[in-house]
């Protein structure tokens, strides 16, 4: 039972970094934005919408901001909660939620193939911590 | 029970091992101690750490288990899950150790947690900073210069605007977009999303100098070599078809060697929000200042609260009365200062523009609809001014501002004033130019202007107002502008069939493509079911009578220009099959019909050779050796077909043969 809590441990700290590191990865592979990093991007998309704002652009916005706080929510589950409980599953439910819907706007608005490292690693994250999350957290209740 | 007096002896297998209970008996007193023995003499026997290690899992099971499975915890801790003796309650003091210590972290996971809140203010800040639109921007001039190249040399249009002034981009913004997504639309580029398909920009070897103009702006001395690889097979079709087809080329330039008005290269940087960015609008103004030995510019002399107008509708009046009264300080003062530097180069502007002629205005009418911060006006005005004619002699002009047009005229004895004798230019919202001249006075409806509140004042938006035709004019480009570009009168779309011995009308309406810098084509197709002489009977109706119209072009069915004969009149349709008939527009109306040759009437005005009698008795001859594409026309007796609608393939109800009417 301890190692399979560590494990959630891991997985939460492993997840949370790589959520967290997104955000200073290229979203865009190649194309227009390529050469921005995931929050200049996103914060060059927000100035552009500044003069006249629209809530798509705000939205894109604070949606982008929560996978990295996703990521930091991870980690601060690792200190006072557990990654392998309720706790945990409401981390890994919505970093799962935002990273999806992040990840349809890109692959929508420019295709798959210009999908850039940013967005996989955040699907990583994502998926890191949904598995370790809820398949360690089943485990521990059977016990 | 061993004897508490007497040693163990580790060499004697029959001493049992030390109890540690031995030990804690003198600190926790004989009650603790008979409980401890008590839950030692349970189960096999195990050392302390182990009897710890399996309350520890008790006790998170027991709290994964729920409140209930808790309280029953302390009393299994004993026991090691084996049974509870009902000895120990909560009270005692493995079980008070153990539920204390289960809250407690481990100092990595403590850490974890530190460094997850620490990172959360962070991203959380940045958000903030991000939905106020306040992210962007270098770290310094050289920087913001570095960072345009960087997005040049990756054909990051997106990259290259976050690097722009915020304010000069934002104006442009819409534009570019709507620019983007048209060119998409008539299939001038394969995709909006990437724009530049095909062409491989490069900058390498960038050096840059730095050297302060004033507060927040700075000049960038910039050096390297522009580079461009040019990949045709990545173009859209009707490009590729306009570069020459297939096929790759490559081409660098040495900055060193490029002069822009006698000047190095350079661009000038701005301040703005503690980051710098690249400012079109200023680099463009030094370049006129100092390429003309015009004044310095008094940086940061523009406070907004102290210029423009009180309103709208004051300050497009303000501005065309200061325009005519060559108070070139006051027009200065009504551009908006982030958007148009103006008033910090009005020394220089001021000289620039001392030697325009002033003109007096006699009426302005302004309507303004207002939205927030943003405002559009809607303005005529007309006045008069001094001019001389072609004797020499002075004579009053007349201007006006209407329709979009800035239209001149005179008036004098010998020159009366009528509806075609102005001159002016135009902002166009259609055709293949946003703007163009024109020589007619019937332009109608009022000029829209914008404006713009910055701190609390009105300015009129110069670039605003432009990019405002600008985009209605980007709405309405379509095939047939984009074929007119690129001189492929078959990309424009085909208006409809024409029927041999048939006339149609051309869609003119006489004021478009006044600029006339790309003519666009009225496209048609033709029928014929096998070998076909054919004569194009194409007029320009104008001036009171009609003329030869040049710029009709014949294809083939597999789009191979046909030759005409010596008249340019004539062709020969070698098999059965359809031919598309073009005609370049020259905004004027005109009639087109293709004859049968032996049904054609004498009188089709033909090119060279030959001559052709005017109206007054006279004979105008046509200039030889051009296949289209020119405008030479030559006045001809006309005759009256029967016209259709462009467009119809109905069939007219009769068509006059070889009746010829003179106007």
């Amino acid at each position: 039972m301890l190692v399979r809590a560590r494990r959630a441990d891991v997985g939460f700290v492993l997840g949370g970094a790589l959520l967290l590191v997104s955000a200073l990865l290229h979203w865009v592979g190649s194309g227009p934005g390529s050469t921005l990093r995931g929050h200049a991007l996103i914060d060059t998309i927000a100035a552009l919408g500044h003069t006249h704002p629209h809530w798509t652009t705000t939205a894109l916005t604070l949606l982008w901001y929560a996978v990295p706080a996703c990521g930091a929510f991870a980690w601060i589950t690792v200190g006072f909660g557990e990654p392998a409980r309720r706790s945990g599953h409401i981390v890994a439910a919505a970093t799962v939620a935002v990273t999806l819907a992040l990840g349809a706007y890109f692959v929508i608005k420019l295709g798959l193939e210009h999908a850039g490292p940013g967005l996989y690693t955040a699907a990583a994250g994502a998926t890191t911590l949904a598995f370790t999350s809820f398949t360690h957290g089943r485990r521990l209740t059977h016990i | 029970m061993p004897d508490d007096t007497h040693p163990p002896d580790p060499t004697n297998r029959d001493d049992p091992p030390e109890d540690p209970m031995r030990r804690l008996g003198p600190l926790y007193g004989p009650q603790t101690t008979h409980q401890w023995e008590g839950l030692t003499e349970r189960g096999l026997r195990r050392g302390a750490d182990a009897v710890l290690a399996a309350a520890v899992s008790t006790a998170r099971l027991g709290a994964t288990a729920g409140p209930a499975a808790s309280a029953g915890t302390g009393a299994d801790v004993g026991a090691g899950g084996d049974n509870a003796s009902g000895e120990i309650d909560g009270g005692g003091v493995p079980v008070a150790e153990l539920q204390r210590r289960r809250p407690r972290r481990s100092r990595p996971r403590r850490t974890f947690g530190a460094l997850g809140l620490a990172a959360l203010l962070g991203v959380g800040g940045y958000a903030a900073l991000a939905v106020q639109g306040s992210g962007g921007g270098a770290d310094s001039p050289a920087a913001a210069v570095r960072q345009l190249a960087d997005a040049i040399d990756h054909e990051d249009a997106l990259a290259a605007v976050a690097v722009l002034a915020p304010d000069e981009v934002r104006t442009l913004r819409a534009t570019v977009s709507k620019a983007q997504h048209q060119a998409a639309d008539t299939k001038l580029v394969a995709s909006a999303s990437a724009p530049l398909a095909g062409i491989d920009l490069s900058v390498r070897d960038l050096t840059t100098t730095v050297t302060s103009l004033g507060s927040g702006v700075a000049k960038v001395d910039i050096r390297g070599t522009l580079g461009a690889k040019v990949d045709r097979d990545k173009f859209a079709e009707i490009l590729r078809g306009a570069t020459g087809g297939h096929g790759t080329g490559e081409a660098s330039y040495d900055l060193a060697n490029l002069r822009v008005g006698g000047l190095n290269p350079f661009l000038v940087t701005v301040e703005r929000d503690g980051g710098w960015y690249v400012s079109p609008v200023y680099t463009a103004f030094e370049y006129l200042r100092a390429s003309a030995g015009l004044p310095a510019a008094d940086f940061g002399s523009a406070d907004a609260s102290k210029l423009g107008a009180d309103s709208p509708e004051a300050a497009a009046t303000e501005l065309i009365r200061a325009i005519g009264a060559g108070d070139w300080t006051k027009v200065a003062s009504l551009a908006p200062p982030k958007e148009l530097p103006l008033y910090e180069y009005r020394v220089a502007f001021a000289q620039l523009m001392r030697h325009n002629g002033q003109f007096a205005v006699d009426k302005v009418a302004s309507t303004p609809h207002v939205d927030g911060s943003d405002a559009t006006i809607d303005v005529t005005a007309s006045g008069t001014y001094r001019a001389t004619d072609y004797t020499g002699a002075h004579v009053t002009g007349h201007w006006n501002l209407e329709g979009g047009c800035i239209t001149t005229s005179t008036t004098s004895a010998t020159t009366p004033r009528g509806p075609n004798d102005a001159f002016g230019w135009c902002l166009t919202e259609h055709g293949t130019f946003p703007y163009g001249l024109t020589g007619r006075l019937d332009h109608t409806g009022p000029t829209t202007v914008h404006a713009v509140q910055e701190s609390g004042r009105w300015f009129v938006s110069p670039v605003g107002t432009a990019l405002g035709y600008l985009d209605t004019w980007i709405s309405h480009v379509d095939r047939g502008v984009i074929a007119a570009w690129f001189n492929a009168p078959l990309e424009s779309p085909v208006i409809g069939p024409i029927t041999l011995d048939h006339a149609v009308a051309s869609r003119s309406d006489g004021q478009s493509n006044a600029a006339g810098i790309f003519r666009e084509f009225d496209h048609y197709t033709v029928h014929v079911d096998g070998p076909t002489d054919v004569v194009v009977d194409a007029r320009l109706d104008r001036y009171g009578y009609s003329s030869l119209m040049f710029g009709v072009r014949l294809f083939g069915p597999d789009g191979t220009p046909l030759q005409p004969d010596a008249t340019y009149t004539k062709y020969h349709l070698p098999a059965a099959g359809t031919y598309d008939v073009t005609m370049s527009e020259f905004g004027t109306p005109y009639r087109v019909t293709v004859w049968r040759a032996d049904h054609a009437p004498a009188d089709v005005p033909k090119g060279a050779p030959g001559c052709n009698p005017t109206p007054s008795g006279g004979e105008e001859c046509s200039i030889s050796g051009t296949t289209g594409g020119s405008m030479t026309t030559v006045p001809v007796p006309t005759r009256t077909p029967t016209t259709v609608e462009a467009g119809s393939s109905s069939t007219p109800t009769s068509v006059a043969r070889g009746t010829t009417a003179g106007k």
